[in-house]
This record gives C-alpha cells, structure tokens and sequence, in this order.
C-alpha cells in the first residue's frame, strides 16, 4: 500500500502503542486491553458498535438493510457468514475478511469495481464515526490506534483502486443519492383509511 | 489521476493487510499475538 500521510500516523500511531506493552506482558496491561474489547466489541458500552446497521439504520438497530445487502455481496462472491446471530454479516471483521477475499481474487478492472462500490457503499460510510468514537471513549490506546488504523487504510485503498481504475472517487453526497432508494421518493396513494368506507 | 498497476504481488499484499486488520479486531489479544503484531507494524512504518 501507498504509504500517504495518515496512514503512516496510523502505523506510527500503532507501533507506538505496541511498545507501551510491558517487556514482561501481565495481567494488568491485558485486564486493561480485555476491557476495552468488550466495550467496543461485546457490550457496546462506548457505543462504538461494530455492526455497520447501528451507524446506518435511522433507529440504530442491529441486522437492518446493510446486513442484508452484504449478505447478497457475499453470496455473489460464494461466501456466507458461519452464523448470522452471533455475528452479522455487517460485522467490521467480516466485511474485512471480504476485502481481503475480493483482493486477493479481483483480477478485471470489473472485480476492483465491485470492491470499490463495496468500500464506498459500507465499509466507509461509518468507518470514521466508529473511529473517532473509539478514540473519544476508549481507555486504552491499542484499540484507538487499531480503528484509526483501519480506516486510514480502507480509504488508502479506495484511493488506489481509483488510480487503477483511473476512475475519480465519488463524493459524500454522490454516494448517498445513490444509497437513497428509489422507493422513499415515490409517493404511494392512501389506498385505505379507516372509517371512509363500508365495514365488510 | 496516476494509473497504478495492482500487480499479484500487490493484491496479496492488500489481503493479508486486511486479514490482519480483521483478526485484530476479531478476538481479545494475546501477548504473543501481540509481539508478532508488533514486528508487522514496525515494517510498515520503516518500508
């Protein structure tokens, strides 16, 4: 990967907090670590939630419209997560093991298409709010520099897949109009309103 | 925009990155996970 500014900051970032790790790891340093993984990852007590749903959905519920859309990518790439309940298919680890998947396998200019539309439409569209939601709440830094890590490097990909491409990133705003669905502007006639007609 | 080549070398490259990024946020760390992860890092900032 290119190494470009924030990524660099990133990896400084994480070296960093590697090296505060005790010579002699103990139990103190990994209680520490242990805590803050479950807050992000178990209790959703920083509401750093790892589910793509809980940014995108207007309610903030799990395994809404994004776990179904990735569920479909997946399928399309013959993949399927192991079990749904205990991790959804818009899981953070999930849809990274698909960028991974898709890399390693993307070998038209249509594939890195796909991927990127992927990026554009999921991973980054919530990638910095749980990054910056990490970093305001967490109480240890690993997990600060590993979520600003990630999202430094899925946009430095995005980026590279666009110089492949040859194909400028789309903006914010063209990305959502393109999420927005076709449906919520139609506007549908009350076909039925209680007490205007006979009772059958 | 530059056109770049995303070689063989490079999308494998790309994939380990992100399964690494996914199996650090995927479990709690070991302190000899954490060592190995340590070395990982180190060479992407000195390359």
């Amino acid at each position: 990967m290119p190494a470009t500014v924030p990524t660099t900051a990133a990896w400084r970032a994480m070296r960093y907090t590697l090296s505060l790790q005790p010579a002699t790891p103990n139990a103190h340093w990994f209680d520490n670590l242990a805590a803050d993984y479950a807050a992000i990852y178990l209790t959703n007590a920083y509401g750093a939630s790892p589910l793509e749903s809980v940014w995108l959905d207007d309610d903030h519920l799990t395994c809404q419209d994004a776990m179904f859309e990735l569920r479909a990518i997946y399928a399309a790439a013959g993949l399927a997560t192991r079990n749904w309940r205990q991790r959804p298919d818009d899981h953070l680890v999930l849809q990274l093991l698909y960028v991974s998947h898709a890399a390693r396998h993307a070998d038209t200019p249509d594939d890195w298409r796909a991927l990127a539309h992927m990026l554009d439409e999921h991973l980054l569209r919530w990638i910095d709010d749980f990054a910056s939601r990490i970093v305001a709440r967490s109480e240890a830094s690993f997990y600060a520099a590993l979520a600003v890590l990630t999202s430094a490097w899925l946009d430095t990909l995005r980026t590279l897949i666009a110089a492949h491409l040859k194909e400028a990133r789309p903006t914010r705003e063209e990305i959502e109009m393109r999420m927005k669905s076709p449906v919520e502007d139609k506007v549908v006639p009350l076909a039925f309103m209680p007490g205007l007609g006979p009772t059958l | 925009m530059t056109p770049i080549s995303l070689d063989t070398e490079c999308r494998v490259a790309i994939a380990e990155d992100a399964e690494s990024l996914a199996s650090l946020h995927d479990r709690e760390l070991t302190p000899r996970f954490l060592q190995r992860y340590a070395r990982h890092a180190s060479r992407n900032v000195s390359a």
